[in-house]
């Protein structure tokens, strides 16, 4: 419990840079296939 | 050596002859303390599984020494402490009424000891008891449990106070849990396996009032690092708050208000301590009004008198941004404190710290908050844009403080300038551009200290910096236009180039901050970062070579990923070695596991990349696959099956890369694509292996209905005796109702190219 007294939650710390740098990879390369496979999620969503 | 050797079983018979030690009639005290002693350390460290059959036997002979009756304090309390090291593995003992009353007679009577040694270790057993047993405590909750720990909490022993709050905070805890276990339950449409029995709810109106007396008895010197039972009450508190939610807040309100203003600075430390411990839990939209009326004594509480109110209300504040930011972002009183937390920015380091994350929620909140005009975009504005600018300075001011290293002050400072940076709307670019040429510059400071560090603090000062150096420089390069990323590259990549240069004695924490920092430059420069590549090679090699640091090499293999989607074919003159060093990381046992998934995704984006020109890396990046995509892991563990998802999903993303790497994205697929048709059926193999796996994670699942997709496209109807399946077909009806729109997105498309080819056969 220790930690939990007067404990801050932090946005920048390096884990959760490194997350940060993973979510954009993942997100970079997603837009880079559907791109390649012609998807736009409204036009399937829709269907 | 027991717990060497019972595990094998080994040495049968000395429980026995511990037991037997403690039961003998003419057993002396000595005998027995140091027989409970050794059954202590036993129990304490040894595998649960490989004692429990034994259990039986040691419940006797701890209940033995724990007795009323029993006369020698050391004994007693030996026995005690052997109970709280066994009782992991004493649930079958706990399942049986008889036996449970009895240890829990034992245990409750060894609470009232007058020993305090023994009272503690006796509380310390309900606690863990409490944790373990919870399902059992409704027999002695009212009767005993209650009235024990609220007495103990009152004690003005601080060892005994600790235990009867920390009984509440697990108390707290459990029921927190079966909170969630109950919606789950009720998501599924089924009863949950253990149900809450409210005790916290409950107890309320007695556990507040001594929880506010305790958050009165302040050291007059706060020590850090020291626990005691005015910090474990502001824990509690909180953990009440969670658990109970609205119910605190009519038990807590009217102290608060008795004392935000009192004359001692104890009495209005332990309100604002209640009041900010009290954020987390309640409906915000129910504690907004309160909050709103609060923000004038909390703001002006800034200017306290005593040290430790301030400290408090800064955090206070922190969390009232954090949690209820409209009662803070909004026309009233947002001037005001941004005013007063300003200037608390400039006092001691434990306050600034505090304001900090102040700001930092702040920033978060405001770019929530802020109308963004167009689906997806920057806002043109938001609330924080008129003070901007000076926030941005006095922060920088903080971090050049010279106490900065106390209370993490120059961490905190440069964090909120890195959520400054990260929720900036339009109109606070040019002080992003400002922040970006003092940050660069700052680099080039630090870098040339290098050559005057003389002792190892220096040095972790230094790295220190540079590492948060590095990492301002990604927030605002993220932020930096396409336009002007080319204008500022040379010097910020120089300066990068610098730093791996002299990264002897440096830490892993900056090389892989420096890498994401490279990471987010190609980004922003796209195939422009080509006339870097000669430079930045040696060390990205170096990168991918460290071994013994895997963050960095991890870092290095996601830069050579980047690289790769930036550069497109341009990258092929550095594949053959890039290739080569990837190749060997995976077959390397002394490569940290987490860093083989990565390798795995950069064949995929190096197959995009080099497109045909992939062949020549083919067989041996299918051999890998193929090896990769077979793998199993021991599926108690949640880890390994979270690592087997990630791995997975890697495979699955080389395939994907390679199949559409190898068609190309011309109208017709290039001829090489047939070079994988062979290796079809390994990959239909895969995903049915994938998708019969009840542990499947949702990223899986997008991407093995983004590779069905993709081989249905290339490989036209041939692929419809292999996709048309159950596993298949319900991976992709699960796919389908995904909460996740790529995954849904993903699913709906496979099934779209799986019904083209049904319709184009028909025909």
């Amino acid at each position: 419990y220790f930690a939990l007294y007067k404990a801050k939650r932090t946005g920048s710390s390096q884990e959760e840079r490194r997350k940060r740098v993973l979510d954009a990879r993942k997100e970079a390369r997603y837009d880079l296939l559907s791109h390649l496979r012609n998807i736009e999620e409204e036009n399937v969503g829709s269907e | 050596i027991a717990l060497t050797e019972i595990p094998v079983g080994q040495w049968p018979n000395l429980i026995d002859r511990l037991v037997a030690n403690i039961t003998a009639p003419g057993a002396t005290d000595m005998t027995k303390e140091s027989t409970l002693e050794a059954i202590g350390y036993i129990c304490q460290d040894i595998e649960p599984d490989a004692i429990a059959s034994q259990s039986n036997n040691i419940l006797t002979a701890i209940v033995h020494g724990m007795k009323r009756d029993e006369p020698n304090d050391h004994v007693r309390l030996a026995a005690t402490t052997a109970l709280l090291n066994s009782l992991e593995f004493t649930k079958q003992n706990f399942e049986r009424d008889a036996e449970r009353h009895f240890i829990m007679q034992v245990v409750c009577e060894a609470t009232q000891s007058t020993n305090t040694q023994i009272k503690v270790a006796a509380l310390q057993c309900l606690v863990k008891i409490m944790s373990l047993y919870y399902q059992y405590m409704e027999h002695y909750m009212g009767p005993a449990l209650f009235a024990i720990t609220l007495e103990a909490m009152k004690s003005d022993i601080d060892e005994v106070a600790l235990q009867g709050i920390e009984f509440w905070s697990n108390v707290c805890d459990e029921e927190v849990d079966l909170a969630i276990e109950a919606s789950e339950a009720a998501e599924l449409g089924r009863p949950p396996e253990r149900t809450s029995r409210f005790y916290a709810k409950g107890a309320l109106q007695y556990l507040v009032p001594v929880l506010m007396m305790t958050l009165g008895k302040q050291e007059e010197a706060d020590d850090d690092d020291e626990w005691n039972p005015c910090k474990a009450a502001g824990v509690c508190v909180m953990l009440l708050a969670t658990c109970t939610e609205d119910d605190i807040v009519p038990h807590v309100l009217p102290f608060v208000k008795e004392n935000i203003k009192h004359t001692d600075w104890r009495l209005r430390d332990a309100a604002i301590m209640a009041f900010g411990s009290i954020l987390e839990g309640p409906d915000p939209t129910n504690l907004k009004p309160m909050v709103e009326q609060a923000m004038p004594t909390l703001i002006e509480a800034l200017s306290d008198s005593s040290v430790v109110v301030r400290d408090t209300t800064a955090w206070t504040l922190g969390r009232v941004c954090e949690l209820i930011p409209d009662a803070a972002c909004n026309d009233t009183y947002l001037k005001l404190l941004l005013e007063a937390l300003v200037h608390s920015l400039k006092g001691e380091p434990r306050v600034a710290s505090n304001v900090c994350w102040a700001l930092s929620s702040l920033a978060e909140a405001a770019y929530e908050q802020a109308d963004t005009g167009e689906v997806d975009g920057e806002p043109p504005t938001y609330c924080l844009s008129a003070f901007f600018d000076p926030l941005v300075d006095v922060l920088l001011q903080t971090t050049d403080r010279a106490d900065g290293n106390q209370c993490n002050l120059r961490n905190a400072a440069y964090e909120a300038l890195m959520e400054l940076m990260k929720n900036s709307p339009r109109d606070c670019y040019p002080t992003v551009q400002k922040t970006t040429m003092i940050i660069l510059e700052r680099l080039q400071q630090v870098l040339h200290m290098e050559s005057q560090i003389q002792s190892h603090s220096d040095r972790v000062q230094v790295n220190d910096i540079q590492s948060l150096l590095c990492a301002t420089l990604q927030s605002v390069l993220r932020k930096v236009t396409p336009e002007d990323a080319p204008k500022i590259s040379d010097p910020i990549m120089a300066a990068l180039l610098q730093m791996f240069q002299t990264s002897q004695g440096k830490s892993g924490g900056v090389q892989e901050d420096a890498l994401l920092a490279v990471s987010t430059l190609v980004e922003v420069l796209g195939h422009n970062f080509l006339k870097y590549m000669e430079a930045f090679k040696p060390f990205l090699s170096l990168g991918l070579r460290n071994v013994e640091d895997y963050p960095v090499c991890s870092a290095a293999v996601g830069v050579t990923g980047d690289i790769c989607r930036a550069l497109g074919d341009k990258v092929e003159p550095f594949c053959d070695e890039l290739m080569s060093m990837l190749v060997e990381n995976l077959g390397n046992n002394n490569v940290h596991r987490n860093v083989k998934p990565s390798i795995l995704s950069v064949f995929g984006d190096m197959a995009l990349a080099l497109g045909p020109k992939f062949t020549k890396y083919l067989e041996v990046v299918l051999q890998m696959l193929h090896q990769a995509s077979q793998a199993q892991v021991d599926r108690s563990d949640f880890d390994m099956l979270d690592y087997l998802n990630e791995l997975r999903e890697s495979c699955l993303e080389a395939y994907t890369g390679i199949v559409q790497g190898l068609k190309g994205d011309g109208a017709t697929p290039n001829q090489e694509v047939q070079l994988l048709r062979q290796h079809v059926p390994h990959m239909i193999s895969f995903i049915t292996s994938v998708a019969t796996d009840d542990e499947k994670s949702d990223p899986v699942i997008a991407s093995s209905a983004g590779l069905i997709g993709d081989l249905c496209s290339v490989f036209g109807t041939d692929m419809l005796q292999l996709v048309e399946t159950d596993p298949i077909t319900n991976l992709l009806s699960q796919g389908r109702r995904s909460k996740t729109s790529k995954t849904k997105t993903l699913a709906m498309w496979a099934t779209k190219e799986i019904r083209r080819l049904k319709n184009n056969s028909t025909w």
